[in-house]
């Protein structure tokens, strides 16, 4: 497949997942699997659980409940391991992620270990059997964690000036600047202030994945990374804590005069990235910067 | 889809289709051992 059609495709997931919610991991919110059958089957051990309390056998109760925790930790685990799968696959440079759903399967045999040694007549050779099977069967499940990093050819690297770790480490930063604006945007009242701002954080993921696709483009946009970002975070951060005193006022007007600034900017960077047109970009940054400053917002 | 991700994702369908049975397997031995013991 192109190297183009492999940046397109990224910008579309970036986007795409973002505009259909946010979520933890948030290029990963749309595309992460959740581990339902981890979920649902060990609900089947809540049968001899209810018939332990029923029947008084108090050792048999703990010993499952103290099973079903441990096989709910390593359900998280293995989640967790899903939703960092599914941001590593949308992104085109990043670390191999750690082995969360080797380490949760391992926690759901342990487990099942736990659940068949305390609360059934197997002894600790079959209970180890079970436990092993358990954790064989998760691997299978969902799969093993990716093991390679995603990085720049040496060749790319060279030409662009950077390092694989300095675009993982600008793109991280830019993504959690992001989470802090959509977390902020969460707490808003307003609708269409809400609305405006997933469209500037999902026009902000299509910046990201430009970069991505080409790592020049890291220090044209280092700016718009750095500063851009860090106004646009402070400005929403401060509204929503003070929107009820804000409400109806030149600042609210102000602020919502500042989102449609940015979000016309914001649509225009991807462009501007890809013509590779310097001067745009640094002229619509300074742009923005002085009316932030004009407006009081900043 | 090339032939060689049909025959990948069906490999990994069939390995997926074996985890889920054994994980069924598990929980349900489980299961009646406790409820019998």
């Amino acid at each position: 497949m192109p190297e183009s059609q492999i940046g397109e495709r990224s910008v579309a997931r970036r986007v795409s997942s973002r505009d259909r919610g946010a979520g933890m991991p948030v290029r990963s919110s749309a595309a992460t699997r959740r581990a339902w059958l981890l979920r649902i089957a060990p609900l089947m051990l809540a049968a001899p659980l209810v018939w332990g309390l029923v029947s008084g056998d108090v050792g048999d109760v703990i010993a499952l409940a103290a099973g079903l925790v441990v096989i709910y930790l390593g359900t998280y685990l293995v989640e967790s391991g899903l939703a960092h799968e599914a941001e590593y696959q949308a992104r085109d440079l990043a670390k191999a992620p750690r082995p969360r759903k080797l380490l949760g399967a391992i926690v759901v045999g342990l487990g099942v270990f736990l659940c068949s040694l305390w609360a059934t007549s197997a002894g600790m050779p079959l209970s180890l059997l079970f436990g092993a099977v358990a954790s064989v069967g998760c691997i299978l499940v969902y799969g093993m964690d990716p093991s390679r990093d995603k990085g720049l050819s040496p060749e790319v690297a060279r030409k662009a000036g950077v390092r694989t770790e300095q675009v993982i480490e600008a793109v991280t930063e830019a993504e959690g600047k992001l989470r802090e604006i959509e977390q902020s945007a969460r707490g808003l009242h307003n609708r269409e202030l809400t609305g405006r701002l997933d469209r500037i954080v999902a026009q902000a993921r299509a910046v990201l994945a430009q970069i991505e696709k080409d790592p020049s483009d890291l220090r044209r946009a280092r700016r718009f990374l750095v500063t851009y970002l860090d106004g646009t975070r402070d400005v929403v951060r401060k509204y929503t804590e003070q929107q009820q005193d804000l409400a109806d006022t030149e600042l609210a007007a102000n602020f919502r005069h500042v989102l449609e600034t940015v979000e016309q900017v914001f649509a225009e960077q991807v462009e501007v990235l890809k013509r590779n047109e310097t001067m745009d970009l640094e002229v619509q940054i300074e742009v923005l910067r002085t009316q932030l400053e004009r407006e009081g917002v900043a | 889809m090339t032939e060689h991700e049909g025959v990948e994702a069906m490999s990994r369908g069939v390995q997926s289709a074996i985890g889920v049975a054994l994980l069924l397997l598990v929980f349900g031995i489980l299961t009646i051992r406790a409820l019998v013991s």
